[in-house]
């Protein structure tokens, strides 16, 4: 069990304007799957790069529980990056592949053979070591460089988007392999996505990073429940925002007085709520008539934009509940006190 | 019209002047030198020329230093090559210019750079003057023979210097397709760097290495004007003393000379060959 | 790799690259340079004078290699864009054979085919003419422009030419319209390489021309084995210069970047 510490890390790529990476901190838990979520482009392969010391940080510190590992080479590190790409060797068979890491490290080749099989068992891709990594399909691929990161027991693991051009089915496929493997090896596992599903679904915590900073990490109900700032709720697909103060348990908005959950202190702040939390008519505390700007039915659910005094809000509602609602007319809407969420940033 | 005739009239051009030219020139060669050519009234073919020309030992000594010329080039420069293209693809001081100059060198005709080895290596060269002023030599004598030499090596130096930048750039290209994440793949697997680029990256960049190795060989075995500048008088590299028999005044050898000019063809035949064989065999396909 | 070791390595690699280059150019402009002087004692043009004479031959030779290598080249082009595009777009049986028999002329020596090509050439009188020599400059040129003709046109998305035919254009519209303007950097790179292949032929041009057509190459050859080192050197210069502007040319008018030499390369 390795916890691993990032600390100020920054990198800056020759010739790149901006660092791809500024003054980063992070802490991940040993033993656990950390999610690592944010918009594609953001600097997150370059994480686990620097993680797994195939880059140099130009500052900051990398820590292994508690010591630091800057001076090791990538194969010292016992970190494995699996990328994106799976990048299987194509000149060698699968069985050469997993191999391989035990291979460099100069094992015995019954050691090695034995291994190996263990691997492709565990993976489910028994018999499959004689096939060339071009004869399998996204899926066995992906689950081809799994096992041949874990033959190696590395004290980190590093996955870079596992999921990401598979299709439906086979992904939840692959997310429970790798819930499973993980469980059974008890490896600290970081795992870049940029998909919230995934992250949610994956991930014991999930650290969401924007614009090159972490700005959550936390479970992944807390990131949607109670984001931290508007721009996570944003991220998590909750646009909803109103502006107005707090005081008293009481917040005091353009839509009127809207009963918190609990006391918060008191102060300016913009409320939010999650769309599919309002309801349609009574419900839960808070009422206010709005107006029906736009309605969309889009299959699971109905999304209309309702207006009120400047204020936008966004719900999704049960089709069958948004039936005989018209574009143009008022609805009462329920905004439910406990599914509310003040932001503590404030009105910005 | 349908795809097929349109294919044919695309391609009748250059396949008639590519087949009159290239196998009617081989074709020609291979009449003459069995000694079968109607036109000239010679009807009775022979393999005799093919029989003087393998019983004579200059012929062998012709091949093996051919041979020799040819192995050596295309290993020598395929090593340096590798190199090359592993430091061009890392960024480094005066990268912009080693691959300026690698380009530059691929324009420059051979025998431009066999004069310029010449000029350096020839006992009255440039290097041999050099070791008079620091005081290594007294004559020109001194000076170890590097052109005109029986191990032809200001012939290999020729070529060692053209088609470096060649299968330098070859593989280059390679390199550069493949990226370097298989690499950092292998190394974050536990390889160290020369384990990384000997189980991982030097499979990968093999098929482009020795297709352009096989075009090297095949060029640097039949090329005529270097040897010709650079090499001894005896024994000759084959295209030399296939040339000398074609304008031998005794017009017997002519036969000969088609004979020699065949085995020529075949040898390169085999290293085309080595090179369809070697790039319809795509690592991933 | 560390960082000095690089450039260590890179500056090794650079002085070997030009070194070859730099008697040649001297040479060019040295008079009675002679053992054991390392730099020549007395410098002068009278060899560029000489080889940029009316009289002196050289110019003439210059003349004969550029007209034997644009017709060469005009030729190939002429041939080879339609065979590029069957190779680089079409699928059709036999095609395995047919881009053996193109690649072949590129490798196989010319020493090996040039005998029996002049054997027929002497029959039908095209010996010793630069019609022949240019003739025989296509065995190498043609096959040459083809690959890098199909290497273009499979870059080249026929659907550019449906979208014309269906707005309305005539086949020849649409080629001169749409396939054209996208394929004309790649006739540029094919047409110039084409002009250097041809431009440093040596053993065709020889056994060809009989001696009586004179390219550059020829005639350097000759300088150099009658000791006229002086002579050469200006002749090696002006040998080198098509392949410098070219580079100049490709680089500017095509990438941005360096040349786009790799992927149509020769040894």
């Amino acid at each position: 069990m390795t916890d691993v510490t990032l600390k100020d890390l920054t990198l800056r790529y020759p010739g790149a304007e901006a660092a791809a990476v500024a003054d980063l901190s992070l802490r991940i838990a040993s033993g656990q799957i950390t999610a690592l979520l944010g918009p594609s482009g953001g600097g997150k392969t370059t994480i686990l790069k620097l993680i797994a010391g195939l880059l140099r940080p130009d500052a900051g510190d990398i820590a292994f529980d508690g010591q630091s590992v800057l001076p090791l080479a990538p194969e010292a590190r016992g970190a494995v990056m699996v990328f994106q790409s799976q990048l299987l060797f194509p000149t060698m068979s699968v069985a050469d592949n997993v191999g391989f890491g035990l291979r460099m490290r100069g094992r015995p080749k019954p050691e090695i053979d034995r291994r190996v099989t263990e691997m492709l068992d565990l993976v489910q891709l028994p018999g499959f070591g004689p096939r060339r990594p071009a004869e399998l399909s996204g899926g066995q691929q992906s689950r081809v460089a799994l096992a041949r990161a874990l033959v190696t027991e590395p004290r980190v693991l590093l996955l870079d988007e596992p999921l990401a051009g598979l299709d439906a089915h086979l992904r939840e496929e692959m997310r429970d392999l790798i819930a499973a493997l993980q469980r059974s090896t008890g490896v600290t596992t970081l795992v870049v996505t940029h998909d919230q599903e995934d992250a949610a679904a994956l991930g014991q915590a999930v650290a969401l990073m924007l614009d090159g900073k972490i700005v959550q990490h936390g479970p992944p109900e807390a990131l949607y429940g109670e984001p931290a700032t508007a721009a996570v709720a944003r991220f998590f697909g909750n646009p909803n925002a109103v502006p107005g103060r707090a005081a008293g348990g009481v917040f005091h908005s353009p839509l009127g007085p809207l009963d918190l959950p609990r006391d918060w202190p008191d102060g300016p702040g913009l409320l939010t709520i999650r769309p599919e939390a309002i309801t349609l008519g009574q419900g839960g505390g808070n009422t206010v008539e709005m107006e029906v700007a736009t309605t969309a039915y889009l299959g699971t659910h109905t999304r209309l934009t309702l207006h009120r005094d400047g204020v936008t809000l966004i719900a999704h509602l049960p089709p069958d509940a948004a039936r005989g609602v018209e574009k143009g007319g008022r609805v009462t809407v329920g905004l439910p006190s406990r599914a509310l969420w003040l932001l503590p940033d404030g009105p910005a | 019209m349908p795809g097929g005739a349109r294919t044919f009239l695309l391609l009748a051009p250059a396949l008639v002047v590519i087949g009159v030219l290239f196998l009617g020139g081989l074709g020609v060669a291979v009449l003459r030198s069995v000694g079968y050519m109607p036109l000239i009234g010679l009807t009775d073919p022979s393999l005799d020329a093919y029989a003087a020309l393998l019983s004579n030992r200059d012929f062998y000594r012709s091949l093996a230093l051919s041979l020799h010329i040819s192995i050596t080039s295309t290993l020598i420069a395929s090593v340096i090559a590798v190199g090359a293209a592993l430091l061009l693809r890392r960024g480094f001081a005066g990268r912009g210019i080693v691959s300026f100059l690698f380009q530059l060198n691929l324009t420059v005709p051979h025998l431009v750079g066999a004069i310029g080895i010449l000029y350096l290596f020839s006992q009255s060269g440039s290097f041999a003057r050099l070791g008079y002023q620091v005081g290594l030599i007294d004559q020109p004598g001194q000076f170890p023979a590097l052109v005109y030499d029986p191990f032809a090596v200001g012939i290999i130096l020729q070529y060692v210097w053209k088609e470096v930048p060649f299968i330098g750039l070859v593989v280059l290209a390679q390199m550069q397709g493949i990226g370097a994440d298989y690499e950092a793949a292998a190394r974050s697997l536990g390889a160290r760097p020369w384990q990384a680029f000997r189980h991982v990256l030097l499979p990968l960049i093999l098929p482009g290495l020795l297709a352009s190795s096989a075009i090297v060989f095949a060029f640097t075995f039949g090329a005529y004007e270097i040897p010709a500048l650079l090499g001894q008088s005896h024994p000759q590299a084959l295209p030399v003393l296939a040339y000398r028999l074609f304008t031998d005044v005794d017009l017997a050898a002519r036969p000969q000379a088609m004979a020699a000019s065949i085995l020529i063809a075949a040898i390169s035949g085999v290293m085309v060959w080595a090179y369809v064989a070697l790039t319809r065999r795509r690592v991933g396909g | 790799m560390g960082r000095a070791l690089r450039t260590t390595l890179g500056t090794v690699l650079i002085l070997w690259l030009v070194l070859p280059l730099i008697p040649l150019g001297l040479w060019s402009f040295a008079r009675g340079w002679r053992w054991p002087d390392l730099l020549p004692p007395v410098w002068t043009l009278d060899a560029w004078a000489y080889a940029l004479s009316q009289t002196g031959g050289v110019l003439q030779s210059l003349w004969t290699t550029i007209a034997i290598a644009l017709a060469a080249t005009a030729l190939s082009l002429l041939i080879g864009i339609p065979a590029g595009r069957a190779l680089g777009l079409h699928r059709f049986r036999g095609k395995a054979l047919v881009e053996l028999l193109i690649l072949a002329p590129v490798i196989v020596p010319g020493i090996a085919v040039v005998f029996g090509v002049q054997t027929v050439f002497v029959s039908l009188g095209l010996t010793q003419s630069a019609m022949g020599v240019i003739l025989a400059h296509l065995i190498p040129v043609l096959p040459y422009t083809i690959l890098v003709m199909a290497a273009v046109f499979s870059g080249f998305d026929t659907a550019q030419e449906d979208q014309a035919r269906s707005l309305g254009a005539s086949p020849a519209q649409a080629f001169r319209h749409v396939t054209l303007p996208a394929i004309a950097p790649g006739i540029l790179v094919a047409g110039l390489f084409a002009f250097l292949v041809s431009w440093s032929q040596y053993i065709l041009t020889l056994v060809i021309g009989g001696g009586r057509v004179e390219t550059l190459p020829l005639l350097l050859f000759g300088f150099v084995t009658s000791g006229r080192n002086d002579i050469a050197g200006a002749i090696a210069m002006i040998n080198i210069l098509p392949g410098l502007l070219i580079l100049f040319v490709t680089a500017r008018r095509l990438t941005g970047r360096s040349a786009a030499l790799p992927g149509i390369l020769r040894p």
